[in-house]
């Protein structure tokens, strides 16, 4: 089960290094999706990128077996995080059909919970997709 | 772009520590397949060009601009709940 505390306030994210393809954008909020228990947040771009925003999802909340391996140097990059200290989320592609909604698993976002540093990393593993289906129709 | 001849065993040392050396190369033309070793500092990421492609057109697929509509959000919620 995903992180059960209630929402709490939008929380400061730095991505030092942006998303890939957005690397220019640094500072995101990550806003929690009332009655989603963390399972679903939005990210949502400040400092002038206001009307960039991505879902996205707590993965193992629909991907028990999911067991992506991020790299020292890559936690190294958002403070060396202990493991108790590491939130991972990935992005979502909601379509207007939701069924068809797929999860990003290739390249999931680790983030530092104390200091709010995070990173898109993108897993050598090539089990994992970035379009993985988020239900199974 | 800088296109430099290079053969098996040759390498190329780009800025400090970055080092692309020819493996193999097997078939010709076409379908030469060309084996590279890459020695790189550890906190340098190496990919394959075309997976980093993919995760740039994935993030641009999946970025909502504009407002965000909190009903989506909302029946994407009632998905996540099992209906059984």
């Amino acid at each position: 089960m995903a992180e059960t505390q209630a929402p709490a306030q939008p929380r400061e994210l730095q991505f030092p290094a942006g998303l890939f393809g957005f690397p220019d954008v640094h500072r995101f909020q990550l806003v929690d999706l009332p009655g989603a228990e963390g399972i679903l947040r939005q990210l949502v771009a400040t400092d002038g990128h206001e009307e960039l925003a991505f879902t996205v999802a707590y993965p193992f909340a629909f991907f028990p077996e999911y067991a992506p391996e991020i790299p020292d140097e890559e936690l190294a990059e958002i403070g060396s995080p202990a493991t108790d200290s590491i939130l991972l989320m990935v992005i979502l592609q909601v379509p207007a059909k939701l069924q068809e909604t797929t999860a990003n698993l290739k390249a999931p976002i680790v983030m530092n919970t104390r200091t709010h540093q995070a990173r898109q990393v993108i897993l050598s593993d090539d089990r994992y997709p970035t379009q993985a289906r988020l239900f199974r129709s | 772009m800088l296109v430099l001849t290079r053969r098996v065993d040759e390498a190329i040392i780009i800025g400090d520590g970055i080092e692309i050396r020819v493996v193999q190369v097997r078939g010709s033309g076409e379908n030469a397949v060309i084996r590279l070793g890459i020695n790189a500092p550890r906190n340098v990421t190496v990919l394959r060009k075309e997976v980093y492609d993919e995760v740039v057109a994935a993030n641009q697929a999946a970025a909502d601009h504009g407002a965000l509509s909190t009903d989506l959000l909302q029946a994407l919620l009632q998905q996540t709940k099992p209906s059984k």
